[in-house]
This record gives C-alpha cells, structure tokens and sequence, in this order.
C-alpha cells in the first residue's frame, strides 16, 4: 500500500446526523406497522370467506341447537317419542354434570324425578287404552324417575352443612308430596290398563317416595315400639320376681 | 425450515453511516441532500426487501441501491454541485490541519476526476469494498475492477503531482 492509497483511506468517514437518523427511523418503523398491518388484512382476506363462512355456520347451529335444547328442556309437553326428547334429556345431562355443589345436584336430580314424573302423568293421561309400548315407555320413566329421587337422597345425604342439609331435606320432602301425588294420578291412569307389572312398580315407587317422606315419623314410631318393649320386659320381669316372692312364701308356709 | 429473513432495521443501523458517507461524497459534502438520498435509499431498499436474497451479502446489494438512486437524483436534477461545503465539513470533522489539507486536496482532486473513476475511488477508500462487492455493485468482472481501479489510481496520482 503506497502513500497515496494511505491518503485515500485516511480520507474521513462521516455519521448520519441524529436528527436524520430519527427521521429515517420513524419512517422505516411506520412502513414495517403499514406492511404488518396489510399482511395481517391480507391472511383475512385469504382466508377470511372460509373462515367467516366456517363462524357463521357454527354461531347459526350454536343459536339453533341452543335455542332448540332451552325450549325442550323448560317444556314439560315434550315426552318420550317427541323428536326433542333426546335434546331435552341430553340438557338435563348437561346441566347435571354442571352442578358442581351437592346441594345443586341434589335440586337438579329431584326436578328431573318430577319431570319424569310429570311425563309419565302427561303419558298415562293421553293413553285411555292399555298399550304394550306406552306401557313400556310409563314403565320406564318412572324407573327413570325413581332412580334420580335416589340419586337426590344419596347427594342430600353427602351434604356436611347441616343447616344445608337440613333445607334441602325439607325440600326434597316438600317436593316428594307433590311426586307422591303425581304417582297418585298415574295410578288411577293407568287403573283400566289392566297391567300388574305397571302397577306394582308405581306402587313400589310411591312406597319408596312415601318412606323418604315419614322417614322421620318411622324413625319415632321405632324409637316408641323400643320404649314399649322396654316397658313391657321390665313388667314382665317384676311380675316374674314377684311370683317368684309368692312362691317361696307358699313354701315357707 | 427455512432460515429466518434478517431484520431490515438492523441492516440500517449497520449501513446508514456507509451509505451517508458515499452518497455525501458524491453530492459534494451536500449533507442536507446527502441525508435526503439516504433516507429515500432506506426507503427504496425495505419496499424491496423481498427481492434481497439473504444468502448473498447485504452491503453490495444496498450500495447498487444507492447508487442506482443517485444515478436517477442526477438524471432528474442536473444542477452543478458546489465544493464550497468541503473545507468547513472537513474543519469541523477534525483537527488535525496537515490531514485536513490534505485531505481537502485529495478530495478536490478527485471531484474534477471523470464520473467512473471518482466512484472507484470512493467505493474502495472511503467505502472500503472490495473488488468482489464493487464488481456487483457496478455490474463488472472483478478483474475489470482491478484494472479500472489501477488505472484510477495512476490518474489521481498524476493529478496530485501535477
């Protein structure tokens, strides 16, 4: 490397002002905003016709399935055999699975037992003829029935609280008269359909719905054949002891 | 996966001083103008970016930008650059007087020089690329580079001499 070419390398270098270098700066970061921001319309606009046609469809057969599901689960003239049964029972599913607390599985478990039961009376009320099938549809709700009145008294059961407890009890017993007399109706119903079977098992339904009712009342009236029993031995006993006395004075005698 | 683009922005920051510098040195130490040119040369690269290949080297790619640029400011403004900028650019840079004469010469030497030889020149020295860039850049094999830089040099020479 000659002088020259020292010369020329010794030649000075020169900054870009700060001013200017903002001002390229800013420039550069609005263009990278406006290019991220075209990139970002320009995927809607690829994608956005299936995209929003895809969302449309879903939010349509959300409201539709939705709607539908809330109609058939608040209607109780939606019964077996009515094309939204299926929706109204899956809801009830829902909703079960849903409650988290006992004390709502329990009211979710007794409404579904009286809407059971209020199908089955709706059921019974539209038969005026013995039918093998609606026989067996009545049959079967009130199976159905009875098993979520068991499934609310073994949740009711679970419940610590006792003040909870204790007002869901009440509850369920308030409600179990209005089942009770739901059976009631059933029964006369079905009374010309000549069905044994059916009428045992609204028999037997009533019966385990009626002991969750006097539960309480068994309980005493137990509680008052032990005192009897306990009365009755301890008569026996002094009686014995005193015959006994009798006895050995007649032989002292 | 293929390897991610380089960020513009730090292309910038590595080139803006490269760029300013060779673009003031060819406008006369016009640093209004010089600055103008860089921005719009920035401006120019990252609308297309896309075309860059990042296998390849970013600094000829923006220095053919540049020059491109520049090439078009003249064909579109075809007014005479005045040096008179050149001492008090120079004076404020530095202090050292002997350099800043000299300097001041060799700069006023060769902006007398033809167009093709003062931009050898200023890529090579000022710019430091070498011949391999400065032959993508100006569209030339390196040997031709190589001769065309020699004989520039031989011209400067001459010129200080005389």
């Amino acid at each position: 490397m000659d002088n020259l070419e020292r010369k020329l390398l010794d030649l000075p270098r020169h900054k870009l002002g700060l001013k200017a270098d903002l001002k390229i700066r800013l420039q550069l970061y609005y263009l990278v905003f406006i290019n991220s921001f075209n990139s970002f319309r320009q995927i809607f606009k690829i994608h956005n016709l299936f995209l929003f046609r895809g969302m449309a469809v879903a939010v349509v057969v959300f409201i539709l399935l939705g709607g539908t599901s809330l109609y058939a689960y608040s209607n109780n003239q939606i019964t077996v055999g009515s094309p939204l049964y299926p929706l109204k029972r899956t809801a009830e599913t829902v909703k079960n699975n849903l409650s988290i607390s006992d004390v709502v599985k329990t009211e979710s478990y007794n409404k579904q037992s009286q809407r059971r039961l209020v199908e089955a009376s709706i059921v019974s009320n539209q038969a005026q003829k013995s039918d093998e099938e609606t026989d067996a549809q009545l049959s079967k709700i009130i199976d159905q029935a009875v098993e979520s009145f068991n499934k609310s008294v073994v949740v009711a059961d679970k419940i610590k609280d006792s003040d909870k407890s204790d007002a869901v009890s009440k509850t369920l017993k308030d409600d179990s008269h209005e089942s009770l007399d739901l059976l009631d109706s059933i029964s006369k119903n079905v009374e010309n359909h000549d069905n044994q079977e059916l009428s045992e098992k609204i028999e037997r339904a009533r019966v385990t719905i009626d002991e969750y009712v006097h539960e309480d009342e068994l309980r005493e009236g137990n509680g008052d054949d032990k005192v009897d029993q306990e009365e009755t031995n301890d008569k026996q006993e002094e009686t014995s002891q005193s015959e006994r006395t009798n006895k050995e004075r007649h032989e002292e005698d | 996966m293929p390897p991610k683009k380089p960020n513009f922005t730090a292309f910038y920051s590595e080139f803006k001083d490269k760029i300013y510098t060779y673009l003031l040195y060819r406008v006369g130490f016009n640093q209004a103008l010089a600055e103008d040119l860089t921005s719009e040369v920035f401006i120019k690269a990252f609308k297309n970016f896309s075309s860059f290949d990042s296998d390849k080297s970013f600094q000829p790619w923006i220095f053919t930008i540049a020059r491109n640029h520049l090439i078009n400011h003249y064909r579109a403004d075809k007014q005479i650059i005045p040096l008179a900028d050149v001492e008090q650019t120079l004076s404020v840079k530095s202090k050292d007087v002997g350099r800043v004469l000299e300097a001041e010469q060799v700069i006023k030497i060769i902006n007398t020089m033809e167009e093709g030889d003062k931009e050898l020149l200023i890529m090579r020295y000022v710019d430091e690329l070498n011949n391999k860039e400065m032959a993508a850049v100006l569209n030339k094999e390196e040997g031709a580079i190589r001769t065309q830089l020699s004989r520039s040099l031989a011209k400067l020479r001459a010129l200080l001499i005389n």
